[in-house]
């Protein structure tokens, strides 16, 4: 029987693959009461279910997009957008197994290279087809000059840019929760609200809203409130003549992107006969037609749930 | 506060182009990184996975089958790392072309209240290729920036001259680019609010001076 | 008048956020005015035992109930008032001071003094406190799910993950993930950015453009 090494190594590496979209499955069956893996953000559920439903591998480059998506909507949006879980779970995952495996490489030029200066090769550049060594002179042993170490910088660029990205998202998150923490307070008691709690802040932003939130009455407590007649201690005092709860502004101005989609049932159109979305400024009376792939300036309250069934972004 | 203040307001200038560095760009590049079929038994096995991509924000099979002056397209920040490396020359979309600017900066002359489709992000992307790929453009880049720069000032005009109409309900701004929108933010929502908190203000006086008309 | 110290606080307050917004870095926090808080809580206090001073006047019938009415309603806004301007003051501080303990990695400022620039005697000892709590925080949510990303990482997109390098003196073999360099002057590498920014830093690398 002829089988050759790299049938093998195609077949491993195919089934790596498809190990790593069961998991994705199992975790988010496992998990909850959620049906499908790509409810993350969708609050109507109803566009996502379908998703959900008839693609069962969501690809690294789809996520990552999605990502970004909600990284610009938490950094536009005047209110705390709720948690991405399942697709943070895999992003996260995926980071870490790529961590390992730039590790495992590298460990690998390492040794490579160690054993070719013990062997007394002065050329570290060593393997790989260097045909143009545009960089000239005196640049003989920069390691990663080479065709083979080229994925690894890349992966390792790569690696950097998702790594802000969550950074910059999370940190956005955080100080949302710090602005808002009486009003999720208040919300968190309330059982009417939209979203419970803990699916709108992930586990680690619980403890993080729970625990500032007692420091900082503590604060405010030690340095002003237990100083001032007993009548005026409260912090969240809503009924003086000013409520002293912020919330979010839910009537401020943000831009839109109307994304193209093929078929909604939401969707009218236009007298030109363009699809588009009509929505009413209650306030002024006013009916606006949002068309596909229109760019607007709209008060937030008036399309936010175009933006939480991901029928537009903030940009 | 977890996140600086001047980012609580906008985007930096720094992630708007981060932003842009995610779309994908056409190239050609320089390597061969298609593995040849039943190739070098031995050598392959200790390396195929240190001599390929293997990406968690993009598809690598691109990258994993790129042959040398074939036409490939991969994300923009991977190209310009490949370029930066001289493994890889850029090819210029279609519109960043002298005719083609032309063309966009005759509409953005002849229809005064909109803008020409150049796609969202044109500026950035001019700005980032004139930087890092100059040499693979086959237009004289200088005559390509100065009619970006005209495109520019052209669109910053009609920009000044529309928010005259910025008022407390909505505009509609298509084919505005993300550094447009970026620069226009903070004036654009803060006048706009601004006029929404007037307006609101000036009806609940209204309402409660209606109030105390019956009052009396 | 009622209210004016409180004034005072808010304008000191504003004035501490707009300096601290134009700096982009390194913004710190001046220092607390612990005499003029004390004031005003005073004041707050004084502003209690009026009203129930009229209290009792308006109860032994002593006092037109109009009257009455307007100076209570009167007082009581200006201890909503003090309370608000105290709170207000109070809260800038605090987001000044989270500011300073992200700047710092989470770690605790007050006892490391290495390269910072808060002075710690210009703080309360609550706000002191609250600092290094918070600070206690920031590193709990940095380990975790979330160990990998680096929370206190720069929130400046990354650019030029890997650059070219020059070397000014001599500094001998460095190892990297990518192998062993040697330093040798005059020589060029291209180099990951983060496994030489201490080197540039001492002035044996110089960044090539």
């Amino acid at each position: 029987m002829n089988i050759d090494i790299d049938d093998i190594l195609a077949d491993l590496d195919r089934d790596t693959t498809a190990v790593d979209h069961t998991q994705d499955n199992f975790t988010s069956d496992g998990n909850t009461t959620r049906l499908n893996t790509s409810l993350d953000y969708s609050i109507s559920g109803e566009l996502n279910g379908k998703i959900g439903r008839s693609s069962e591998i969501i690809s690294p480059a789809e996520d990552f997009a999605q990502l970004m998506r909600c990284w610009r909507n938490e950094r536009c949006s005047p209110e705390l957008m709720p948690y991405p879980h399942y697709l943070m779970t895999r992003i996260l995952r995926r980071i870490q197994e790529q961590m390992e495996h730039i590790e495992n490489i590298s460990m690998g030029f390492l040794e490579e290279s160690m054993n070719q200066i013990s062997h007394g090769s002065g050329n570290v550049t060593g393997d790989g087809d260097d045909e143009d060594d545009e960089f000239g002179m005196g640049r003989g042993n920069n390691v990663i000059n080479n065709n083979n170490k080229l994925p690894l910088l890349c992966m390792e660029a790569e690696l950097e840019r998702v790594k802000f990205v969550i950074r910059s998202f999370i940190r956005c998150r955080l100080n949302k929760i710090d602005k808002y923490s009486l009003y999720l307070k208040q919300i968190e008691d309330d059982s009417m609200n939209f979203l419970p709690i803990n699916e709108l802040l992930s586990k680690e932003e619980m403890v993080y809203h729970e625990k500032h939130l007692s420091i900082l009455l503590k604060l405010f407590n030690n340095s002003i409130l237990r100083h001032m007649p007993p009548e005026l201690q409260a912090i969240n005092d809503t009924e003086g003549t000013l409520n002293m709860i912020e919330e979010p502004d839910w009537k401020k101005f943000v831009f839109i992107y109307i994304k193209e989609v093929k078929d909604d049932s939401t969707l009218d159109r236009n007298e030109f006969g363009k699809p588009c979305y009509t929505v009413t400024i209650e306030e002024l009376n006013e009916i606006v037609e949002l068309t596909i792939g229109g760019i607007y300036v709209m008060r937030y309250e008036i399309i936010r749930q175009l933006v939480l069934d991901q029928k537009a972004y903030l940009i | 506060m977890s996140l600086p203040a001047h980012l609580q307001e906008t985007f930096s200038p720094e992630e708007i182009q981060f932003i842009v560095e995610n779309e994908p760009i056409k190239i050609f590049p320089r390597i061969t990184t298609r593995q040849l079929a039943r190739g070098r038994v031995g050598s392959v096995s200790d390396k195929s996975s240190s001599n390929q991509w293997r990406l968690i924000t993009t598809d690598a099979n691109n990258l994993n089958n790129m042959v040398a002056m074939q036409s490939t397209e991969v994300t923009l920040w991977l190209a310009l790392l490949l370029k930066q490396q001289n493994k890889c020359s850029i090819i210029a979309p279609k519109w960043l072309t002298i005719k083609e600017l032309d063309k966009s900066i005759q509409y953005e002359k002849k229809y005064l209240d909109r803008f020409s489709s150049i796609p969202w992000n044109w500026l950035v992307l001019c700005q980032l290729l004139f930087k890092r790929a100059s040499d693979d453009f086959h237009d004289p880049v200088h005559e390509l920036r100065s009619r970006i720069q005209d495109l520019r000032e052209i669109r910053q005009l009609k920009v000044l001259k529309g928010l005259k109409h910025l008022n407390n309900s909505h505009l509609q701004l298509d084919n505005i680019s993300i550094l447009e929108i970026n620069e226009l933010r903070p004036f654009i929502v803060g006048i706009m609010d601004k006029l929404r908190e007037i307006h609101s203000a000036s009806e609940s006086n209204d309402s409660s001076q209606a109030n105390e008309d019956i009052d009396i | 008048m009622y209210g004016d110290l409180a004034n005072k606080l808010v304008l000191e307050a504003k004035r501490s956020q707009q300096l601290s917004n134009k700096s982009k870095k390194g913004n710190s926090l001046p220092m607390y005015h612990e005499e003029l808080v004390r004031n005003i809580l005073q004041e707050v206090v004084q502003l209690s035992k009026n009203t129930e001073y009229l209290k009792e006047q308006q109860q032994l019938g002593n006092m037109d109930s109009k009257v009455w009415k307007c100076q209570q309603f009167v007082m009581l806004l200006c201890m909503e008032r003090n309370k608000r301007c105290l709170l207000a003051y109070q809260r800038l501080r605090s987001q000044m001071l989270d500011s300073l303990a992200w700047d710092n990695n989470g770690l605790d400022i007050l006892h490391d003094t290495l390269g910072n620039t808060q002075d710690t005697t210009d703080l309360s000892p609550q706000e002191q406190e609250y600092l290094k709590e918070y600070s206690e925080l920031i590193t709990e949510l940095k380990s975790g799910a979330l160990t990998d990303i680096d929370l206190t990482g720069s929130l400046t997109p990354p650019s030029d993950v890997f650059i070219d390098v020059r070397v000014l003196k001599d500094a001998g073999e460095i190892q990297t993930e990518y192998g062993v360099f040697n330093l040798i002057k005059d020589s060029q590498f291209f180099v990951r950015q983060s496994d030489v920014e201490r080197l540039i830093q001492q002035g044996y690398l110089q960044k090539i453009k």
